[in-house]
């Protein structure tokens, strides 16, 4: 029996190519989104899996609010993990992390510069699933100035030779002894570590952070034991700070815990964070290894596929309907010959499988096609590999069945509802009813293509903005070279030196940049604040006086920094925003506090008075999902970066005279440059994937949308056959006839437009919430996305309308 | 085998009633060939499909032998319909996309018929209307004469005990038309009961009675000549 199905459908499908090009296309398209799509977030979940703990993997969240603003940190003090696994027995291990940030490894006359080096406990290879493949488990990362190094580095380092209790040479002043080798980290960590430096390495004696409570800069993850409930330990966790930190406050400070915080309007948690959670639910501003994802992302996308698959099963429904006259008097014969209705109904969901089949057969095809560019653009390295595993071919076969039955449920019933007895006498159905549920259908595809190309344009023109966006400053031509500090007192030389360059206009030093880069904050009160002490930490960056200059930033108010002005050690240059912040009226020669640490004891603060010489006009250093925060620029050496504006021209000859006099200086050293406009680019990287991905789907949504609105347009201009012969008989000329044939799709699309407005709107007035500066959504998007989807669907229709409306009209009635 | 008592058949659209069958009283008997004229309209095909169960009556009784057809449901009816009864129609109504073999395959498989059984039955059937050659084409591949011949193989292969013709020879030459109603005729010999809706007057002469249809009402009943015995002359309404 089910051969003959299959046998019918082949021939059915193959005997009316137009209708099947069109369902199988869109329904592979739908397929190849929706497993793109399951590819991604099966991608996404499978973060941190590895871990063959992960269920047992927590790590630690501290939370600090501090007048009123709140403080997010991926961190803890350091004496927190020890303590915790001395105190409470749910606590199986724990390992602490310190980030070194980047170093400088010479290993013979090599020289490498290193990014991903921390420094972490033994424990590591006991909470993590991470392979050690060469060393002693008991006894790696236990002795100082030991690392263990990922199979890559070593391999970079030594070669095929073994690695352990060789010598690196760390930034010229230490000496590291190999004790290991760890299998590289999966890439679906959310850290990845080169190099692992033993804890004990770090000096906790010289710098006192390094035993406190208060300082949070210690990622700490705790293994609790099988079967200890995470959130009864989250409700201990007050208790740490009663017995461990009261003490420290009242040795250093000489109150209680209390009273500290009241005075310093601080509030101050612990919380625990699921291991598997961190790469979608954690979007921590201090502290995260690497930037994590977002659920979000996998709501969006997940959303905008299954659209996409419904409106190909839409079109599915609808042109098999609208087909179904064809079908009648198979149906009928079928009838006669003694079929059940069932086996009709089977018949009909037999022949939607094979379409679904085939469909998904060519959306594999097409994600073989697609992966790599999809990769690109997502930075991931998916393969359709991943789908071999049960749960994906169980999802697969689920959505399979799912489409077909959702595809060919409705018109597997209508169908074999017919009675035979009319339709073999040649009056089948005339479907009034069925043509309301076709519309219906068909404005809701171009709703929702509506919405995604409403959703493309908003995402288009925020990412405009932003790149137009009045910054404050002037991000282009300006070139940075990276890592000038390790120049030492030749930056300043280099600098003088790149300054007789004709192409370079001006220079300045610091590490401080309007784009990812140093940042740090100090204690900042108004002189007649009676306790700095616990001011508002404010933004504070160390500048030199050609710094305004080079980027071009705006004076409003009294002078920039001067080489003339030998006070200007003691004055401040102040943002806008921190005029408004420090309530002054006349900010020019107003003192600030500002509380730094003592040079020779970092740990120790004082108080340094500023004067106040000039307000700069308010300049975007963050993204512009913020607001602009108060910012307080001093006069002081900081070396991090080069910054250099250029005149147009040959830059790369500018940039290979950068890199001779770098590598005279520092031989070895890697040469490291970055354009401010890209750097900029770089933090709206995520906006533009969703940018792209909405146009990709916008573009695929009309597509199907259209391809449904041909098929329909065909038949029902067969259908109207008689119609229109009748009425040309009666003298309605081609252009009327058309328009008539028209104007049906006009109406339905102006309704589905009129219905993804709102819907739209709201959405994208949503979206645009993340951004404290964002473009309005105006009356043109909508009016613009209305013409684009009505010119694209008369495009389509009006071809065979015109064809219908020029047909001879003899032939048409002949057609009787 | 049949029995019909005031079977009705109206349209309703609206508050106008349209009948095409009003009030037929008929019994047709196991091994009869009953002819049903009339002229277009009058209500011949509907009562074809009626007693074929391939449509409903509006009001009156319907037994086939003892089953109460009226009040079966869907399944039921299907059930009886598909072991007893096979259908030929004026414009034959073959499946286009199935073959002549997979056209005659057809009502067994619904029968649930088994595999071997079912290829011994297509090929007695392909051998005993001679169109073994025929038996891989299309129906579009045939002439008129082979359609219906197919057809009336397809309607025999359940080896029905009643056959049910909607003008069969319709579409066919003389030649052609007299072939198919020879082959009805060594049917109804062979036990049979056959119904046939016709215009021909030809054609009716092979049956043993006429029924007489006008604007739905049975008009009159005669008896023919050729099977049964009966006198050829009978009432017959021009």
């Amino acid at each position: 029996m089910f051969k003959n199905y299959f046998k019918v459908a082949f021939r059915n499908l193959s005997r009316s190519k137009g209708y099947t090009l069109i369902t199988l296309s869109g329904l592979a398209i739908g397929l190849a989104a929706c497993l793109l799509a399951f590819l991604y977030i099966q991608d996404e979940l499978s973060y941190d899996r590895y871990n063959e703990k992960s269920e047992r993997i927590f790590r630690i969240a501290t939370r600090m609010v501090r007048e009123g603003t709140e403080v997010n940190i991926i961190g803890a003090g350091a004496p927190t993990a020890k303590i915790m696994t001395e105190e409470f027995p749910e606590v199986e291990n724990a390992v602490r992390f310190r980030e070194e940030g980047s170093a400088k490894i010479k290993v013979g006359a090599t020289v490498f510069r290193e990014k991903k080096v921390i420094y972490s406990d033994p424990s590591f290879f006991d909470v993590f699933s991470v392979p050690l493949l060469k060393g002693d488990r008991q006894a790696v990362l236990t002795a100082p100035r030991t690392v263990v190094l990922s199979q890559t580095t070593a391999e970079k380092y030594f070669g095929m030779a073994d690695p352990v209790g060789k010598m690196l040479r760390v930034d010229d002043k230490s000496d590291w002894q190999v004790s290991g080798v760890f299998a590289d980290i999966p890439r679906t960590s959310h850290f990845h570590f080169d190099l692992i430096v033993s804890f004990s390495t770090l000096d906790m004696t010289s710098d006192p952070s390094m035993g406190s409570w208060m300082s949070f800069n210690f990622q700490t993850y705790l293994l609790l034991r099988p079967g200890a409930s995470a959130s009864d330990l989250e409700a201990k966790l007050p208790l740490l700070f009663a017995t461990h930190l009261a003490p420290e406050i009242k040795q250093f400070m000489g109150i209680s815990l209390e009273d500290f915080m009241t005075k310093a309007k601080m509030k101050l948690d612990y919380s625990l964070q699921p291991l598997a959670a961190i790469h979608l639910h954690s979007n921590y501003s201090a502290g995260e290894f690497e930037p994590n994802s977002d659920i979000k992302y996998i709501f969006l996308f997940s959303a905008v596929s299954l659209f996409i698959l419904i409106l190909a099963i839409i079109n599915f429904i609808n042109l098999s309907t609208a087909r179904s006259i064809s079908r009648a008097k198979e149906v009928g014969l079928r009838k006669v010959l003694g079929s059940f209705r069932l086996d009709l109904v089977k018949q009909f969901l037999t022949e939607s499988l094979v379409l679904c089949l085939m469909a998904l057969a060519i959306a594999c095809l097409l994600i073989v096609m697609v992966l790599p560019l999809f990769n690109s653009l997502t930075a991931k390295e998916l393969a359709l590999g991943a789908l071999l595993n049960p749960l994906a071919v169980a999802a697969v076969i689920v959505m399979t069945l799912l489409v077909t039955i959702m595809a060919g449920a409705y018109p597997a019933f209508l169908l074999s509802a017919y009675r035979p007895a009319s339709i073999l006498r040649g009056n089948a159905g005339s479907g009034a009813g069925r043509g309301r549920l076709r519309r219906g259908l068909v404005v809701f595809q171009f709703a929702v293509s509506a919405v995604m190309i409403i959703g493309t344009l908003v995402v288009f023109r925020q990412l405009h903005y932003i790149q137009n966006k009045k910054l404050g400053f002037d991000k282009e031509q300006v070139l940075i070279l990276r890592h000038s500090r390790l120049l030492e007192s030749h930056a300043e030389t280099l600098k003088q030196e790149m300054l007789r360059s004709p192409q370079v206009v001006s220079a300045t030093l610091s590490s401080y940049l309007p784009v990812p880069s140093a940042r740090a904050r100090l204690p900042i009160a108004r002189a007649d604040n009676p306790n700095p002490r616990q001011a508002f930490p404010v933004s504070f960056w160390r500048i030199d006086e050609d710094y305004i200059g080079t980027l071009g930033m705006k004076i409003v108010a009294g002078r920039n920094f001067s080489a003339q002005f030998s006070g200007d050690a003691q004055s401040v240059l102040i943002n806008q925003a921190a005029v408004s912040h420090f309530g002054l009226k006349k900010p020019l020669g107003q003192t600030l506090i500002m509380m730094d640490m003592q040079a020779d004891n970092p740990g120790k603060m004082v108080s340094v008075p500023c004067t106040v010489i000039g307000v700069v006009e308010d300049f975007h250093y963050e993204s512009l999902r913020e607001s602009i925060a108060p910012l307080v620029l001093c006069r002081g050496q900081s070396l991090g970066n080069l910054v250099m504006r250029l005149k147009p021209g040959n830059i790369a000859a500018v940039i290979k005279t950068l890199k001779r006099k770098w590598t005279a200086l520092l031989p070895g050293e890697p040469f490291e440059y970055a354009f401010l406009d890209e750097s900029f680019n770089k933090i709206y990287e995520s906006e533009m994937i969703i940018g792209r991905i909405f146009a990709i789907f916008a573009a695929l949504a009309v597509f199907i949308g259209c391809l449904g609105l041909l098929g329909l347009a065909s038949f029902s201009a067969a259908k109207r056959t008689k119609e229109i012969g009748v009425r040309k008989v009666l003298g309605a000329t081609v252009r009327e006839m058309a328009a008539l044939l028209i104007r049906d799709y006009v109406l339905l699309i102006g309704l589905a437009n009129i219905i993804a407005w709102p819907i739209a709107y709201y959405l994208m007035q949503r979206w645009l919430q993340n951004f404290a500066y964002r473009t309005s959504i105006s009356i043109p998007i909508f009016i613009f996305s209305g013409l684009l989807g009505l010119a694209i669907a008369l495009l389509t229709v009006s071809y065979q309308a015109i064809r219908a409306a020029r047909a001879n009209p003899v032939d048409s009635l002949r057609y009787e | 085998m049949i029995k019909l008592r005031g079977i009705t058949k109206f349209y309703s659209s609206g508050f106008v009633k349209t009948f095409v069958l009003r009030n037929i009283d008929l019994d047709v008997q196991e091994g009869e060939f009953l002819t049903v004229m009339g002229p277009s309209g009058a209500g011949k095909s509907t009562l074809l499909y009626i007693i074929g169960m391939l449509d409903d009556a509006s009001e009156g009784q319907y037994h086939f032998y003892d089953q109460p057809v009226h009040s079966l449901n869907e399944k039921k009816r299907t059930q009886i319909h598909q072991q007893n009864i096979g259908f030929v129609f004026q414009s034959y109504h073959l499946i286009d996309e199935l073959t002549v073999y997979e056209n005659l395959e057809t009502p067994l498989l619904y029968k649930k018929v088994k595999s071997d059984e079912r290829k011994s039955l297509v090929a007695d059937s392909l051998d005993r209307f001679r169109i073994v050659a025929k038996k891989g084409l299309f129906p579009n591949q045939l002439s008129g004469g082979q359609q219906q011949l197919v057809a009336v193989a397809r309607a025999v292969i359940i080896n029905p005990k009643l056959i049910l013709a909607d003008e069969p020879t319709g579409n066919l030459n003389s030649r052609q038309g007299e072939e198919i109603m020879e082959l009805f005729k060594k049917l109804n010999k062979e036990g049979t009961t056959i119904i046939q809706v016709t215009h021909s007057e030809k054609n009716a002469s092979y049956s043993d009675r006429v029924i007489h249809l006008l604007d739905g009402w049975m008009e009159s009943e005669a008896k023919t000549g050729i099977g049964g015995g009966q006198p050829q002359s009978g009432i017959r309404k021009k």
